[in-house]
């Protein structure tokens, strides 16, 4: 059963019914408890995606990684990022695999691909929270393209590190303001959490002056307000 | 444009010095009360909603809420409206005080609402008697949050408190107070319900009643079998009789439901049992129908058990209901039991769709009046079936009864289930009510359905 | 959108000259008429998604005095130009704005609040956006497609100290008797409560059909894998079997988030627990019946299509007597929407307040991943995470197409 459904995968096309592919999803479930039946299917799953050119076979393989790929499929994941039809999904399925070879491949990928597809890097990036990630990501606070840079400032916002608060301070860029507004007030609130009220402080002073949008100024003051309730606990 | 925001870089610096000076350990959180204290001052409405937020959550503990409190006095009557909100939410009985001191002290119609709102979370049973007064406020809102106050004002003395408060009250208030009693499920007051139920004031003994329904148990409808038999025939009596219902219904075994109601009015005196057979009827159960069937039997009470038959809550008695309809001497009885089989013959219970419609087509046959007709036709909505669909669209293109027909098709076809589960019929259907019905609402509701549109049905409208 | 400083709207419109670009402030209506406030106290809305739940929506704000009704986005043409021509009509000018990307909109400063009824996966990157910008947000249920979107949509909404409410009117209006009973102490302390509602959300392959005109397939998509246009995928009527994208995992949770925040928002307001998320999931499967019992840290079990149950079933603790609690309901007048307003005039948290509504939606996206996994979980609701799980964690959220990012 589980043969015919990978056969079956391989032509997949929008508008066919999914119920062949019924013994996949069900080996995906029953495997939770048997590791090598799980890497054996994983294995499998990551060659179809060399041996087919049907996207929604692509697709179908992806949503299936997102659930139980390793480091294993990285690399046939990774060789989807710079396909303009396949690097989302691709990047469905890395963006939930733990590990650092996901984020080698994303930072990898990164400096390789541009426009949208950098951008997708770039969100999966911050979505996982990859601090390594910060010093490339800060680059492109100043990018060119507007789309890459307020990403980054997204981005940078998700790591939420004291070091990506310095790059967003760092940055001077109009186009990014709100996302890097934003993205600061997050990395704020994250280092006070953590203890580190005088950064915490530093970003609130700096958005509470005029010459921000009212509503900047009173995030601030909200954050220098929990600033003063946080040393008195 | 500047605006007054921060009317300060100042003020900025001061909460950054306050917030760096601090020491770690301050557990009085002096600072950031004095940050707070100061926001609250400023004209900024924004900014004193940040103040606002902070007073709710930040800072606990009772010294924080006297100092914020402190302020009351001194702020603008829309800064006191906030500020008394937020002490509300900050739900410190600490701030009680200033809160009472500002109630007595304002003028402003807004600032005594807030306060009195606020009292009802911050207040106590000792605060009921300045509750009742703004109860009787001119003002709408004062009124209004009296009375929600008083609702959930907090404390084991309140309930017994706002039961004292009754004697020697207005009716109005009164009547206020045992809805407010009710609210609060203070079944403690029950007593005092009792005998307000059977009390000279009509309209005190209606809320009365009606708070018992919804607070009393088996053991209370003795007493409320008096507060029956006090009331005035019609309006008051049939809401007094839904009381009791509403009561003997909460029994957990259907047929033990009237027993208490039986037990009550077994030692009544003749006239008073037969003016209890109509409650015994809404009640339902073996034992009412027992005593219903002994006074249809007599003469004298014959009327009398008709009527009581004919508030049955449940099908059982169909069989019944349709053999006086068809054989009762009064002409009247004949119609008000068909129209009592119309009512119940839909009914969800242990019958299937198809026996519940059967009934229904049956009371058709025997209608002689276009009122009952229609009654039957409005009254099939509740089976929703594609048979129910059928059988109504058999009447859309007799003039008498085309709208109500064409209302029920879009009652039925509301239900997408079962719309979707017969979509040709009931497009066939919605397509004949947009052709024939005069009613815009029905094609309005027509057109939705065919396009798999919802129709939200109205509310009244509270802006 | 790079944003500078501006005044208030309400600041603007005080000193203003008549030649000005918003144009809503020419109106003779924004000049307040009879018992209509005048434009500085009222608040100024625009409506992102005006299809079956957004057009009703935007009749419950146009219909209000308090408020006025300036934008539209809408990604069909159909819809963007109905909402655009209702408003209009109201206020007989040709004064609303309409917007094919919600951006522009939220660009706007003179806008207050809008209020969203896109598909679910549009939800948290609009809510998180307008509050960025400043917006209060009135967003239609479910609130959130995966448990991570939550604490970043609270999280923006606290940060900027926008009022944010979730759009269930049923939570309160639908199973008032139940939440009495249990509010007022008649059923004593309650153990459980129990809620039917299905089914989950599936895969869709439906085959590629021609893009209607006036319909932005790609933007329609958003942040969903992209997928070809069929009227199935992306029909918003309210069911889900596999005729509406409410059907569909990429856009929906199916009925179980659906209708599940109306049930189990009114379920968890019943029994009192919205404040809390459960913490342990347990999935059963009786004889092929299946169901969840999802257990919260004060002992209070919510089940979800437990046999024999009906919905909202409470068990409580009869004989035993518990003290009534007032029930929280609503601020202002006009129901949820009112509610809303009101708050946005007071600053208040409205009564479905964004944690609420996502704490809500949680129940939906925990009981889901039991069913999905086919096994009991464990939930951290500090951490937002499956402790120790790592095969359950991947379920917390999924990557957006790009260029769409939280």
């Amino acid at each position: 059963m589980l043969d015919q459904a990978f056969e079956a995968l391989k032509t997949l096309d929008w508008g066919q019914d999914l119920a062949p592919l019924a013994p996949i999803d069900e080996a995906v479930i029953s495997s939770h408890s048997d590791e090598s039946a799980r890497r054996e299917l994983e294995s499998r799953l990551a060659a179809t995606l060399s041996m087919t050119d049907s996207r929604d076979a692509k697709d179908y393989v992806c949503r299936k990684l997102m659930l139980i790929g390793t480091a294993a499929s990285v690399p046939a994941l990774a060789a989807l990022l710079a396909k303009p039809e396949n690097s989302h999904v691709a990047r469905f399925a890395l963006e939930r695999i733990p590990g650092k070879e996901v984020n080698e491949a994303l930072r990898t990928a990164l400096e390789s691909v541009a426009g949208v597809l950098k951008v997708g890097m770039i969100a999966s990036l911050g979505s996982r929270g990859d601090e390594d990630s910060v010093p490339q990501l800060a680059k492109l606070l100043g990018d060119s393209d507007h789309q890459v840079a307020c990403a980054a400032a997204k981005a940078l916002g998700a790591i939420g590190s004291g070091k990506a608060a310095h790059a967003l301070a760092t940055s001077s860029s109009e186009a990014v303001k709100q996302d890097a507004t934003n993205a600061m007030l997050a990395c704020a609130e994250n280092l006070l959490a953590a203890g580190d009220k005088a950064n915490a402080l530093r970003v609130y002073k700096h958005f509470a002056g005029e010459g921000q949008p009212k509503h900047v100024r009173l995030a601030a003051t909200r954050g220098m307000l929990a600033c003063a309730g946080k040393a008195s606990e | 444009m500047r605006n007054r925001l921060f009317h300060s870089l100042m003020f900025a610096v001061m909460l950054a010095s306050a917030a760096r000076l601090a020491p770690a350990q301050d557990a009085s959180s002096d600072e950031l009360v004095s940050l707070i204290v100061s926001l609250l001052h400023e004209s900024d409405k924004d900014l004193r909603s940040v103040a606002f937020e902070q007073v709710r959550t930040e800072a606990p503990g009772a010294a924080a809420t006297e100092k914020f409190a402190a302020e009351l006095p001194k702020l603008k009557p829309d800064a006191q409206v906030g500020l008394l909100a937020a002490l509300a939410s900050r739900g410190d009985t600490a701030a009680r005080p200033l809160v009472l001191e500002t109630l007595n002290a304002t003028k402003e119609e807004a600032v005594s609402a807030a306060a009195v709102t606020a009292l009802g979370v911050l207040g106590e049973a000792a605060n009921v008697p300045v509750l009742v007064e703004k109860l009787q406020a001119d003002a709408k809102p004062i009124a209004a949050a009296a009375r929600a106050s008083l609702v959930r004002l907090p404390g084991d003395e309140t309930a017994p408190t706002i039961v004292k408060t009754m004697h020697g009250a207005t009716p109005n208030v009164q009547v206020a107070l045992i809805e407010i009693l009710t609210e609060r499920r203070a079944l403690g007051a029950i007593p005092e319900l009792l005998a307000a139920a059977d009390g000279d004031d009509k309209q005190v003994r209606t809320a009365a009643m009606k708070a018992l329904g919804q607070l009393a148990a088996a053991e209370h409808v003795a007493g409320m079998v008096q507060g029956v038999l006090h009331t005035e025939p019609g309006p008051e009596r049939e809401a007094a009789e839904k009381a009791v219902m509403f009561v003997c219904q909460r029994a957990e075994n259907p047929k033990e439901r009237a027993a208490p109601l039986l037990e009550a009015i077994h030692d009544l005196s003749a006239p008073d049992q037969l003016a209890m057979l109509s409650t015994l009827g809404r009640v339902g159960g073996d034992g009412a129908r027992k005593a219903i069937e002994a006074a249809i039997a007599e003469s004298d009470t014959h009327t009398a058990g008709i009527r009581a038959l004919c508030n049955w809550p449940d099908a059982t008695i169909a069989n019944r209901l349709m053999e006086l309809s068809k054989s009762d001497s009064h002409p009247e009885h004949r119609i008000a039991t068909l129209r009592a089989l119309i009512r119940v013959a839909p009914l969800a219970d242990s019958r299937s769709d198809a026996e519940r419609l059967e009934l229904l087509k049956q009371c058709l046959t025997i209608c002689t009046r276009d009122e009952d007709r229609l009654l039957v036709l409005q009254r099939a909505r509740s089976i929703r079936t594609v048979e129910t669909l059928r059988f109504i669209l058999e009447h859309v293109d007799e003039p008498a009864f085309t709208e109500m027909a064409c209302e029920t098709i879009v009652e039925l076809a509301h239900h997408r289930t079962l719309r979707d589960a017969h979509k040709e019929e009931f497009h066939a259907a919605l397509d004949r009510v947009i052709a024939t019905s005069q009613d815009a609402t029905s094609v309005d509701r027509a057109n939705r359905y065919k396009n798999n549109q919802t129709w939200v049905r109205p509310k009244a409208s509270a802006n | 959108m790079g944003r500078h400083p501006h005044p208030t709207r309400r600041e603007f419109i005080k000193t203003a000259s008549a030649a000005v670009a918003i144009p809503y402030i020419i109106t003779s209506t924004a000049l307040g008429q009879g018992d209509t406030p005048p434009a500085s106290d009222r608040i100024v809305m625009g409506g992102i998604g005006l299809g079956n739940m957004g057009s009703g929506d935007q009749d419950a704000y146009l219909g209000r005095k308090d408020v006025q009704y300036v934008a539209v986005s809408d990604v069909r043409k159909g819809q963007l130009d109905a909402g655009k021509d209702k408003a209009d009509k109201k206020y007989g000018n040709k004064d609303c704005q309409a917007y094919g990307d919600f951006r522009e909109l939220l660009a706007r400063d003179d806008i207050d609040a809008v209020h969203i009824a896109t598909p679910d996966h549009w939800h948290a990157i609009m809510v998180i956006e307008a509050c960025k910008s400043g917006k209060d947000v009135y967003c239609q249920k479910p609130e959130t497609l995966t448990l991570r979107e939550g604490p970043l949509m609270i999280a923006a909404a606290r940060r900027y100290g926008r009022v944010v409410s979730g759009g269930s009117q049923r939570v309160l209006e639908d199973y008032r008797e139940i939440v009495d009973k249990c509010w007022g102490g008649e059923l004593g302390p309650i153990k459980s409560i129990n809620v039917n509602v299905g089914p989950l959300s599936q895969m869709c392959n439906l085959a590629a059909e021609d893009v209607p005109a006036g319909m932005d397939w790609e933007m329609w998509l958003g942040p969903a894998a992209w997928a070809p246009y069929n009227s199935k995928r992306c029909d918003g009527n309210f069911g889900t079997n596999g005729n509406s994208w409410r059907s569909y995992l990429d856009y929906s949770g199916g009925g179980m988030t659906d209708w599940g925040a109306h049930h189990f928002g009114g379920a968890t307001f019943a029994v009192d627990v919205r404040e809390l998320q459960p913490h342990e999931i347990n999935f059963h499967d009786d004889n092929g019946k299946q169901y969840v019992e999802l257990v919260y840290p004060n002992g209070i079990t919510l089940t979800h299509n437990k046999p024999g149950k009906e919905n909202l079933e409470v068990e409580g603790t009869p004989g035993e007597k518990r003290e009534a609690k007032p029930v929280p309901s609503y601020s202002g007048e006009g129901g949820i929407y009112g509610d809303f307003i009101e708050c946005v005039k007071t600053r208040q948290k409205p009564f479905r307040d964004i944690e609420l509504a996502v704490n809500s939606t949680a129940v939906s996206h925990l009981a889901s991943a039991a069913y999905r996994l086919q096994r009991s979980l464990k939930w951290d609701s500090a951490k937002q995470e499956f402790p120790g799980d790592a095969e359950a964690n991947r379920l917390l959220d999924r990557a957006r197409r790009e260029p769409w990012q939280l």
